[in-house]
C-alpha cells in the first residue's frame, strides 16, 4: 500500500465513517466497526514502514513547513495510534453488545458519529506537527468527548459540563501559548520551532501558558477536579476511551513539546517541578482510588494516579543517566495502561449491568452467572496495573526504575515503589469483596437475586484488551526494538 | 531440539496445558483430576538428572526468556515436583467444596514454581516467583473464613513488600548488567552492590520465613486446606532458599559479618519458633511452627555458605546438606501435614494408630534421628557449628513433634465435608505413605558419599541419639509435672481472637481519610480552582525563569 | 501597540476571572469567550508587529473564531440540557462556584 494513502487513511477513515454515520444512522455501528478492522492493517503497513526506514515527515499536499502542515510518525506516534485502535475497536464491540440491552433513546442515533469523530481527531492529533492544526484538532477531540459523556444523561451531564469549560479554558491557554510562539519565532511546526527557540521571555511565557494548558487536559494534579465524575459517570465504553486515549493525548503534547521546541528549558527545576506534581498525582489520585465506593469511580482515580508515573519521565530523562529507558518505560506505560483501563472500564460496565450497580459491595462473586470474564478480565488488568511481571506495566516500571537507579534520583525511585503499594491497595479493594462473597461463611453479600444475563461479547472485548496489556510485556524486548527503531526520544 | 529440552518445555507448559484443559466442560466437573497429572512432566524431567547444557531459550518472551535444569534446580525439583504430585493426588482424592476454583489457583500456583525452579535468567526467575507468591494467595484463603481471610490479608501484605524488595533489586541489578536485560541467574551474585543484595535478602527472606520475617507463616498454613499447607511448608518457602542459594552460587560476597549473624540468627529463630510452636494447640498450627523452626536451620547453612564464599568456596558439605534437606523436609513435612488431614478425618482406630506411626518416623526424621535425612543435614550443620549444638536442634525439634503427636491424637475426629466422602481406607493411606517413604529414602539417594559415611558413622549414630534421649527425658518431666500439677505450663488461649478477623483501622486513619476526602471536595470547587491554577502559573513561571538565570 | 497588548491581558484576567468566580452557567460561557477574544487580539497585534503584514495570525483568527463559534453552540446546548435537568431557571449557577 502506498505509505501516503495509508498516513492519509489513518486520520481520514473515521472521519468519513463519522459522515457516513451521521448520513445514515443504520449504519453507525457497522461504520465503527469497519473502521477499526480497516485501520489494524493500515496501522501495520505504517509500522512495518517505520521499523524499516526509521521516523519520516509527511507534508500534506506537498507544501513544505513554514506554509504547509506537516504530519510525523514515529514510535510516539505509532504506538499511540495504535493504543488508540485497539481500545476504539474493543470499546465499539462492547457498545454493540450492550446496544442489545438498552432502549432506543433520543440522541442514540448521534452516538456512532460522535464516536467516529473523537477517533478521528486523536488519530490526527498523534499523527500532526503543526501546533495551531494541533489546536484545532484538540478542540474537535473535546467537543466529541464532552458530547459522548453528556450522552449518558442525568448526573453525568454536569460533569460534561466541567469537563467542557476545564477543556475549553485548557484549549484556549494552550492556544494563547501557541500565539506568543508563533510571535516570536513565526512558525508553528514542532520541528521548526525546536530549531530556532530560544531562552527568552516570551518563549518562558508560552511554556508555562501551554503546559498549563495541557496539565489541565491532562487531568494532572492539582487540576484533575475534572476527571472522576466525567470517567465514573459516562458510559462504559466512552470511559474506557477517555480514560486510555483522550488524556494521554494531552500528556502525547505536552511529551511533544517538552522534548521538542522547549528542551532546552527542561533541565532543572522546570523538570523537578513536572516530576513532583507527578509525584503527588500517584499520591493523591491514589488514596482518593482507596477511598472510593464505587467500581468506576476507584478506576477513574486510578488514572489520575497512574498518569502521574509517566509525568516522572521528565525528571529521568532530563537526569540524563538512562533517558531512552525512561522514554521507553513512559512509553510502555502509557501502552500498558491505557490497554488495562479500557479492560477495567469495560469490565466494570459488565458488572454493572448484571448487579444492577458498580457499588463495590454489590457487584457479585465471579462464579455466578456469567461474571467470570468480566472478573478475569479485571484480574489481569489490575495484575498489570501493579506491575506483576510478566505484564506491560511491570516492563514499564521496571525500565523506569532502572532508569531512576541509573541516575541515583532515590526520590523518583521511591516514588515508583511507594506508588505500587497503593495501587495494590486499590486493585485490592475492588478484588476482596468478590473474592469473599465465594466464601463458606458469605454473610457479607447482601442478596440481590441473580445477575442478568449479558452478551458475551462485552466481556470478551474487556478481556482482550487485558490479554493484550499482559502481552505487551511479554513481547517486550521486540516493542523495545521497535521503539528504538522508530525514533524513540521525540 | 532434543529430548530433554522437550521435557523442559513440557514440565513448564503442563499446569498452563492443565488450565486451558479446564475449559471442557467434562474436566471442569472433575478438575483436581488434573492437579497430579500436572506435575508428572516436572517429576520426569527431574528423575532424569540435572543437563544444564540442553537449556532451551524462548526469542522474544521477556527478555528471552531461558529455561535450564541445572544441579541446584534439580535439587529443589525433585523433591518438589514429587510433593506437587501427591499432594495433587491428595486433594483430588479428599476435596473440599470449590474445587474449581481451588484446581485453578493450585495449577497458576504450580505453574509459577516450575518457571521460576527451571528459570535461567533473572526475569523469568522473578516472574515466576510473583506468580507463585500472587496464585498462593487463593489456596491460602479457600476456606473462605474470618481467620482465612485475616491470614490472607497478612500474606498478602507482607508478600507485596517482599514483591516489591525483589523488584528493586531486580531492576538496580539489570541496570548495572545492561539495562532492558535480564542477565543470566549463574554468576549473578558477583559485584552485586550491598542494597541491592540486601533488596534480594529481605524478598527471599519474606518467602522462607526467616526468623523475624515469619510473622505470615503459621497462620497461613493454620488456615489452608491440607494439600495446600503441605504445599506451602514442603515446597513453596524453600522458594527462597534458592534465591538466597542462586545468589551465593554466584559468587556473592556477604560483607562484614553477615555471614555470622545469618548464622546466629537462623540459629535463635530455630530454638524460638519451637518454644512459640509448644504454645500451640492446633496440630497444624505446630507444624508450621516447626517449618520456621527447621527454615532458621535453612537460613543458618545459608549463613554457612555464605561464610565458605566469602573465605573462597563455599564448602561443598553445606551445599550438600542444604540439598538432602529441602528433599527430607519439603516431603517429611508434606506427609505431616496430609497425615494430619486424614487423621482428623480417620475414625477407625488402627489406621489411626498406623497414620500416627507413620507421624512418628516423619516426625523422628525431622528431629535427625540417626539413620533419617535430618540426620544427613546435621552431619552437614557440624560442618559450621559445634555438634552440642546442632545436637540441641535435633532436641527442640523432637520436643515440638512430641507435642504435635499428642495434640494430633487427641484431637476429636471431624466428618468430612468434602464431595468425594469415602475418606480414609487403604487408598488414602497407601497414598499417603507413598509420600512418607521417599521422604525417609529420597535423601539417602541424594547425599554424596561422604555426607553418607559420616552420617553412618558409629560415632555419629551416637551423636544423633542423646538429642532424642533428652528429648524424651524433657517431655516426660513435662508430662509427669502437669499431672502433678494440672494448669502448669499451659499457655493462657491465644487463639481465639474474636476481632482477628475484623481489620482494625490505625488510629487517626479515618481522620486522615475524612481530611483527604473533604480537600478533595475543596479542589473541586471552581474559585479554588482559580487558585490553583493561578499558584501553578506562578511555580512553573519561577521554575523557569530560576532555571533559566542560573 | 503596547495599549492592545495591554488590552488583551486584561481581557485576559477578566475572562478568567469570570470562569472561576462568577457563578451563573451562561457567565462562564461568556467569560470563555472573553478569553478567546483576548488571544485573538494578540494574535491580531502580533501580525500588526511583523514588517510586512503577516497573513497567518488572520487566518488563525478567522479559524479560532469559527471553532469559538461552534463551542459556544455546544456549551450553550450543554447548558440548556442541564438547565432543564435540574427545572431552574435560565440563570442557573453553578453548584461548585458557590462561596462557601
Amino acid at each position: 500500500m502506498n505509505i501516503t494513502l495509508a498516513t492519509a487513511l489513518v486520520a481520514g477513515l473515521p472521519l468519513t465513517a463519522a459522515a457516513v454515520a451521521f448520513a445514515h444512522p443504520r449504519v453507525g455501528r457497522m461504520a465503527a466497526l469497519g473502521t477499526g478492522l480497516l485501520l489494524l492493517p493500515v496501522l501495520a503497513v505504517l509500522v512495518l514502514e517505520a521499523l524499516r526506514t526509521g521516523p519520516w515527515r509527511h507534508n500534506l499536499g506537498g507544501w513544505t513547513a513554514p506554509l504547509g502542515i506537516g504530519w510525523q510518525v514515529d514510535a510516539l506516534a505509532l504506538t499511540l495510534l495504535a493504543l488508540t485502535t485497539l481500545v476504539a475497536l474493543a470499546a465499539a464491540v462492547y457498545r454493540v453488545a450492550e446496544g442489545r440491552l438498552t432502549r432506543d433513546s433520543r440522541y442514540r442515533r448521534y452516538f456512532w458519529p460522535l464516536w467516529l469523530f473523537l477517533w478521528g481527531g486523536l488519530n490526527a492529533l498523534f499523527l500532526s506537527a503543526d501546533l495551531f492544526n494541533l489546536y484545532v484538532i484538540l478542540e474537535m477531540v473535546s467537543l466529541a468527548a464532552v458530547a459522548l459523556i453528556a450522552a449518558a444523561g442525568g448526573p453525568a451531564l454536569a460533569a460534561a459540563w466541567r469537563y467542557f469549560l476545564a477543556t475549553l479554558l485548557g484549549s484556549t491557554l494552550y492556544l494563547l501559548g501557541v500565539a506568543l510562539l508563533y510571535g516570536q519565532y513565526g512558525a508553528l511546526d514542532v520541528s521548526l520551532l525546536s530549531g530556532r527557540a530560544e531562552e527568552e521571555l516570551v518563549t518562558l511565557a508560552a511554556a508555562v501558558m501551554i503546559t498549563l494548558g495541557l496539565l489541565l487536559k491532562g487531568a494532572i494534579f492539582p487540576l484533575h477536579f475534572w476527571l472522576p465524575p466525567a470517567h465514573g459517570r459516562a458510559h462504559a465504553a466512552v470511559s474506557a476511551v477517555l480514560s486510555a486515549v483522550v488524556v494521554t493525548a494531552a500528556f502525547y503534547l505536552l511529551l511533544r513539546l517538552w522534548f521538542g521546541p522547549f528542551a532546552g528549558m527542561l533541565p532543572g527545576l522546570p523538570a523537578q517541578l513536572l516530576g513532583l506534581l507527578g509525584a503527588a498525582a500517584v499520591l493523591w489520585g491514589g488514596v482518593l482510588a482507596l477511598l472510593q465506593r464505587h467500581l468506576k469511580m476507584v478506576i477513574a482515580y486510578s488514572t489520575v494516579s497512574q498518569l502521574g508515573f509517566a509525568l516522572l519521565v521528565f525528571p529521568l530523562a532530563a537526569a540524563d543517566a538512562l533517558p531512552d529507558q525512561a522514554h521507553a518505560g513512559m512509553l510502555m506505560l502509557l501502552l500498558a495502561h491505557g490497554l488495562a483501563k479500557g479492560s477495567l472500564f469495560l469490565a466494570a460496565g459488565c458488572l454493572a449491568w448484571q448487579w444492577g450497580s458498580d457499588h463495590l459491595r454489590r457487584i457479585g462473586p465471579p462464579m455466578a452467572g456469567g461474571s467470570l470474564p468480566a472478573w478475569i478480565a479485571i484480574a489481569l488488568a489490575a495484575a498489570s496495573l501493579v506491575g506483576l511481571p510478566p505484564s506491560g506495566g511491570f516492563v514499564a516500571k521496571w525500565w523506569l526504575l532502572e532508569s531512576a537507579l541509573a541516575a541515583r534520583a532515590w526520590p523518583w525511585a521511591a516514588v515508583i515503589v511507594l506508588g505500587t503499594f497503593i495501587t495494590a491497595g486499590y486493585l485490592w479493594r475492588i478484588l476482596r469483596d468478590p473474592l469473599r462473597a465465594t466464601s463458606v461463611d458469605s454473610a457479607v453479600v447482601p442478596a440481590q437475586g441473580p445477575p442478568l444475563p449479558i452478551p458475551l461479547a462485552m466481556p470478551w472485548a474487556a478481556l482482550l484488551l487485558a490479554l493484550a496489556a499482559i502481552a505487551s510485556g511479554l513481547f517486550a524486548t521486540a516493542l523495545r526494538s521497535a521503539f528504538a527503531a522508530g525514533g524513540l526520544a521525540g | 531440539m532434543n529430548a530433554t529440552q522437550l521435557a523442559l518445555l513440557l514440565a513448564v507448559l503442563a499446569p498452563w496445558l492443565a488450565l486451558t484443559a479446564l475449559a471442557l466442560p467434562a474436566l471442569r466437573r472433575r478438575a483436581t483430576l488434573l492437579l497430579p497429572l500436572a506435575a508428572l512432566p516436572a517429576l520426569l524431567l527431574a528423575l532424569a538428572g540435572p543437563d544444564p547444557d540442553a537449556g532451551i531459550v524462548l526469542p522474544g518472551l521477556l527478555d528471552q526468556t531461558r529455561l535450564a535444569l541445572d544441579g541446584t534446580a534439580r535439587a529443589f525439583l525433585l523433591p518438589g515436583a514429587l510433593l506437587w504430585l501427591l499432594a495433587g493426588a491428595y486433594a483430588h482424592r479428599h476435596l473440599l467444596a470449590h474445587a474449581l476454583r481451588f484446581a485453578v489457583f493450585w495449577l497458576l500456583t504450580l505453574a509459577g514454581y516450575l518457571l521460576l525452579v527451571l528459570a535461567a535468567d533473572l526475569l523469568t526467575f522473578y516472574a515466576g516467583f510473583a506468580l507463585m507468591t500472587f496464585a498462593a494467595y487463593g489456596l491460602v484463603t479457600h476456606t473462605g473464613s474470618a481467620t482465612a481471610l485475616s491470614a490472607g490479608r497478612l500474606y498478602l501484605g507482607l508478600m507485596l513488600i517482599g514483591e516489591v524488595a525483589l523488584f528493586t533489586a531486580v531492576a538496580w541489578t539489570t541496570m548495572l548488567a545492561g539495562p532492558g536485560h535480564s542477565p543470566d541467574l549463574a554468576g549473578l551474585g558477583a559485584d552485586m552492590e550491598p542494597a541491592a543484595a540486601l533488596l534480594f535478602a529481605i524478598g527471599f527472606g519474606l518467602k522462607l520465613g526467616a526468623p523475624g520475617l515469619h510473622a505470615w507463616l503459621p497462620r497461613a498454613h493454620a488456615v489452608a486446606p491440607v494439600p495446600a499447607s503441605a504445599v506451602l511448608s514442603g515446597v513453596m518457602i524453600k522458594v527462597g532458599a534458592l534465591g538466597g542459594w542462586r545468589l551465593l552460587e554466584g559468587g556473592l560476597e556477604v560483607p562484614g559479618h553477615g555471614a555470622l549473624i545469618l548464622t546466629a540468627l537462623g540459629l535463635t529463630g530455630t530454638f524460638y519458633a519451637v518454644a512459640a510452636g509448644l504454645r500451640q494447640p492446633e496440630p497444624k498450627t505446630i507444624l508450621a511452627w516447626s517449618s520456621v523452626s527447621q527454615m532458621g536451620l535453612m537460613v543458618a547453612l545459608l549463613g554457612m555458605a555464605a561464610a565458605g564464599t566469602s573465605a573462597g568456596a563455599p564448602p561443598a558439605a553445606v551445599w550438600a546438606g542444604l540439598a538432602v534437606m529441602l528433599a527430607h523436609h519439603g516431603l517429611a513435612k508434606g506427609a505431616l501435614f496430609l497425615g494430619t488431614g486424614l487423621l482428623a478425618t480417620t475414625a477407625d482406630r488402627f489406621t489411626r494408630r498406623t497414620l500416627l506411626m507413620g507421624l512418628a518416623l516423619a516426625g523422628a526424621a525431622l528431629a535427625a534421628a540417626p539413620l533419617s535425612g535430618g540426620a544427613l543435614t546435621k552431619a552437614a550443620l557440624t560442618s559450621g557449628i559445634p555438634g552440642w549444638l546442632a545436637g540441641l536442634t535435633g532436641t527442640a525439634t523432637a520436643l515440638l513433634m512430641l507435642h504435635f503427636l499428642q495434640r494430633a491424637a487427641s484431637r476429636p475426629t471431624e466428618p468430612m465435608t468434602g464431595q468425594n466422602g469415602d475418606t480414609g481406607g487403604t487408598r488414602g493411606m497407601s497414598l499417603w505413605w507413598l509420600t512418607l517413604t521417599p521422604g525417609l529414602l529420597l535423601p539417602w539417594w541424594l547425599a554424596d558419599t561422604s555426607l553418607r559415611e559420616s552420617a553412618l558413622t558409629a560415632s555419629a549414630i551416637g551423636d544423633g541419639l542423646w538429642p532424642l534421649v533428652l528429648a524424651g527425658v524433657l517431655a516426660g518431666g513435662a508430662w509427669w509435672l502437669r499431672s502433678r500439677w494440672p494448669g502448669v505450663g499451659v499457655a493462657p488461649a491465644r487463639q481465639s481472637h474474636p476481632t482477628r478477623g475484623a481489620p482494625r483501622p490505625l488510629p487517626g486513619m479515618a481522620r486522615l481519610a475524612h481530611w483527604w476526602a473533604l480537600t478533595e471536595r475543596q479542589l473541586h470547587r471552581w474559585p479554588v480552582i482559580g487558585r490553583t491554577a493561578t499558584t501553578m502559573i506562578l511555580l512553573l513561571a519561577l521554575a523557569l525563569v530560576f532555571s533559566a538565570t542560573t | 501597540m503596547t495599549l492592545y497588548l495591554l488590552l488583551a491581558v486584561a481581557l485576559l484576567i477578566i475572562g478568567l476571572h469570570g470562569l472561576f468566580v462568577c457563578a451563573q452557567l451562561m457567565r462562564k460561557i461568556l467569560a470563555l469567550n472573553v478569553l478567546t477574544t483576548a488571544v485573538f487580539l494578540l494574535l491580531v497585534v502580533l501580525a500588526q508587529a511583523a514588517e510586512v503584514l503577516d497573513p497567518v495570525p488572520h487566518a488563525m483568527v478567522l479559524t479560532g473564531i469559527v471553532v469559538t463559534v461552534s463551542t459556544t453552540a455546544v456549551a450553550l446546548g450543554l447548558m440548556v440540557r442541564l438547565l432543564e435537568r435540574r427545572g431552574g431557571p435560565v440563570s442557573g449557577r453553578d453548584r461548585d462556584s458557590r462561596n462557601s
